[in-house]
């Protein structure tokens, strides 16, 4: 017995250390038909057929499930396909069948920083670099995970250190050196939160026209006056996934001048709004409160309903289609003829030009329909306007606009007889600057002009401003 | 005048012959120089030969053979080779491979090839395409004359050559080039073949195909070309299929546009300039 007991664990080391049993898995060759399908993908490859080789491949794949060199040139070949959820799958297959594959690591690494999984992109290319020290590609692409988590040092390291290993696709990554040092995009969160407040300088808190007809209006001409600004703005985005956004934003404005507390002014908007992503293509409805108080007495209130369409339409181009219908309910006490209140239709087109990773240009024109219930408000209007923002050196931030808008009434102005027509102006220049990460000092300047064929219309404004902005 | 006519003739017909000659020739060196293969693989270094070079020169990726043109791999090298019958050679390192003959009818579905392995290993994956009824692909080594009729075998060539065949449906034809003596060998077998001895026939242990599989893995290795171009950072998104840019949302402000008066993002108007302000 125990003889047999000894011939029996014998042969069982043997079946272990001969390889021939079920729980063996050593690295698979190619069979033939998958060998000559994997070389006649690689021909294909190597001559730019990046689809045709794809096919090739899932043949192959199909023929020898277990082959690693299979699968990481099939892997390879979603990456250039831009196909990187296809391209994942496949590398890790190679990566499990053959942890040694050539490269397959780095190349695990970058796919996965492509698809925004940077923290698990890291931990491959960490292995990668832990193997291959001196690949200047892993670092280049530890740097681009840093850069994406907000890590600018240890980003900065990483592609200095890509730079001396592999020199000559430094001026690629360069780029990213560049943008470092530039203002980056922030890392989505849940929330963001802006309180900023300051001293302006506004020389007609009335609006008051330059000259007027009525005589009370005269009576007291003292117009300009300092002022305090708080402004808040608030993004709470509770649901995100890679199609859709849902969210809401708040902003208000509450200006406290120092003499003419009477023109004090309390503005809220509350928005909730859905962004969904439909490839280059994103749609956002959204629903919005605006409630507004002038003097601590309640002035307006809107209801709006908007639409946003925006069309990447190149790499550096976005068109942005605009609707806004708002339901006005305006509280201050007027005669019937001079009622606001009504409903507003407002439709724009905007182009945006990326100026590098430094700045971008806007064009736009607006049209807006106007009912109210009073007749000397209903009309129409047509807006041109164009922004323009760019980063200078040292971090200083510039912002301008300029817009030109026309109104022409439907009816008659009840005092003058005619159609009043409006000609408005409006220019704003900013300057920013960071402070330190997180506090920005601002300087600004805003001109207002309004010119009518009615002169109680006419009118011209300049605000100067100092502030300081906080962002969480 | 008569025999200077007749002299001109004769050279006419032989300047004539000699065209027609130099033609042809051309022709046939011209059909002959059509490629074999080419390189699809390659780690290490690998050199090739043309039959009017001195030496070997360096080879690159996608770098074509023709008949009778010598490859060789280095040290630590590999190349794989894609001919234009698909078949597929893979070559260990210190392999020196002549494609000999090349020989490619498509239409009639003909081949004669002929390879030389003068030194080093070989693994060759013949295309069945070609259906020939005798072996119409042939491996010389110094010791061994291989015939495949559409088979995936490995030769090495050290004192003495081993020849495996791994997976086929047909046997390897194998000839001992000293002794005369033929074999069959059948799948899943190696055969020993050395100087006037007779062929030695073993099968494929595990740990022979392991060694075998390891020593033939070659992977690709060019980079794609988006690895090394990442897009600039002003794609690498912010939002999911949105491009950065450092202006606000189109009816957003910047800023908080303070005049109640800004038109962009509808706000409430100041009242009519027509009521006082005190009167609200």
């Amino acid at each position: 017995m125990r003889l047999q007991r000894l011939g029996l664990v014998l042969l069982l080391v043997l079946w272990a250390v001969s390889g021939w049993h079920v729980g063996q898995t050593p690295l698979a060759r190619a069979s033939e038909a998958g060998e000559i399908l994997l070389a006649r993908g690689t021909k294909l490859y190597l001559d730019g057929q990046y689809r045709e080789a794809r096919e090739q491949l899932l043949q192959a794949e199909a023929v020898d499930l277990q082959n690693a060199e299979i699968k990481l040139l099939l892997g390879i070949t979603n990456f250039v396909l831009h196909d990187y959820s296809q391209a994942r799958e496949a590398l890790t297959a190679a990566l499990n069948l053959d942890p040694g594959v050539p490269r397959g690591k780095l190349y695990l690494g970058a796919t996965l920083y492509y698809l925004g999984q940077y923290d698990e992109a890291r931990r491959w290319l960490e292995q990668a670099k832990a193997e291959t020290p001196n690949e200047g590609l892993v670092y280049y692409y530890l740097g681009l995970c840093a850069y994406q988590k907000d890590r600018p040092t240890e980003a900065l390291s990483a592609l200095t250190t890509g730079y001396t290993l592999a020199p000559e696709y430094a001026a690629t990554f360069k780029a990213y050196e560049r943008a470092l040092e530039a203002p980056r995009p922030r890392v989505e969160r849940p929330f963001d939160l802006t309180l900023s407040a300051g001293i302006e300088y506004d020389d007609n808190v009335k609006v008051l026209p330059d000259q007027t007809v009525l005589p009370y209006l005269a009576t007291d001409k003292h117009k300009a006056d300092w002022r305090i600004p708080i402004m808040a703005r608030g993004e709470y985005r509770p649901i995100r996934t890679e199609q859709m956004v849902m969210g809401l934003r708040y902003s208000g404005y509450y200006g406290i001048n120092m003499n003419l507390d009477q023109f004090n002014f309390f503005d809220n908007l509350a928005e909730i709004y859905l962004r969904y992503y439909m490839g280059r293509l994103t749609i956002e409805p959204s629903y919005g409160y605006n409630l507004t108080f002038w003097h601590e007495e309640r002035f307006s209130q809107f209801h709006n309903a908007g639409l946003r369409l925006s069309l990447i339409e190149t790499p550096i181009l976005t068109g942005d289609l605009t609707y806004l219908f708002q339901d006005r309910s305006f509280r201050y006490k007027v005669a019937p003829d001079y009622k606001r209140s009504g409903y507003l239709h407002q439709v724009g087109l905007y182009q945006t030009l990326a100026l590098g990773a430094k700045g971008a240009w806007r064009i736009g024109g607006v049209w807006e329909r106007e009912l109210a219930e009073g007749v000397n408000w209903s009309g129409n209007t047509y807006r041109v306007l164009t922004e323009l923002s760019y980063m200078f050196p040292y971090q200083i931030f510039a912002w301008g606009s300029f817009a030109y808008g026309r109104t022409n009434c439907d009816n008659n102005d009840t005092f003058f007889g005619y159609r009043r027509h409006d000609n408005y102006y409006e220019v704003n220049f900013q300057l920013r600057r960071p402070v330190n990460a997180w506090l920005d000092v601002i300087a600004g300047y805003i001109h207002v002009s309004q010119r009518s064929n009615i002169p109680d219309f006419e009118y011209d404004r300049n605000i100067y401003q100092l502030l300081m902005s906080a962002s969480f | 005048m008569i025999e200077h006519g007749q002299g001109l003739r004769w050279h006419r017909v032989l300047w004539s012959c000699l065209v027609i000659i130099i033609t042809a020739a051309q022709g046939v060196s011209a059909q002959d120089r059509q490629p074999a293969a080419e390189i699809i693989a390659l780690t290490g270094q690998a050199e090739i030969k043309t039959p009017t070079d001195q030496s070997f020169k360096t080879a690159q990726l996608r770098a074509k053979l023709y008949p009778r043109d010598q490859i060789r791999t280095l040290a630590k090298s590999k190349a794989k080779l894609w001919c234009q019958d698909e078949s597929v050679l893979i070559l260990g390192e210190n392999t020196t491979l002549e494609i000999a003959q090349y020989l490619i009818d498509e239409a009639t579905g003909q081949r004669q090839s002929l390879l030389r392995t003068l030194t080093g290993k070989l693994r060759f994956v013949v295309h069945k395409f070609y259906k020939a009824p005798e072996p119409d692909y042939t491996i010389e080594t110094p010791m061994t004359i291989i015939g495949v009729r559409g088979t995936d075998g490995v030769v090495e060539i050290a004192t003495g050559d081993q020849v495996y065949l791994l997976e086929a449906t047909k046997p390897l034809s194998l000839k001992n080039k000293t002794t005369g003596e033929m074999l069959d060998l059948k799948p899943m077998n190696f055969a020993i073949c050395e100087a006037h001895k007779a062929f030695q026939v073993k099968p494929i242990t595990p740990a022979i195909y392991q060694r075998l599989t390891q020593e033939f893995q070659l992977s690709h290795d060019t980079d794609p070309e988006n690895l090394v171009q990442p897009p600039p950072p002003l794609e690498a998104g912010v939002e999911p299929g949105k491009p950065a840019t450092i202006l606000p949302p189109v009816d957003q402000a910047p800023f908080s546009v303070i005049h109640p008066g800004s038109k962009r993002t509808p706000r409430p108007s100041p009242p009519h300039p027509h009521s006082p302000p005190s009167s609200y």
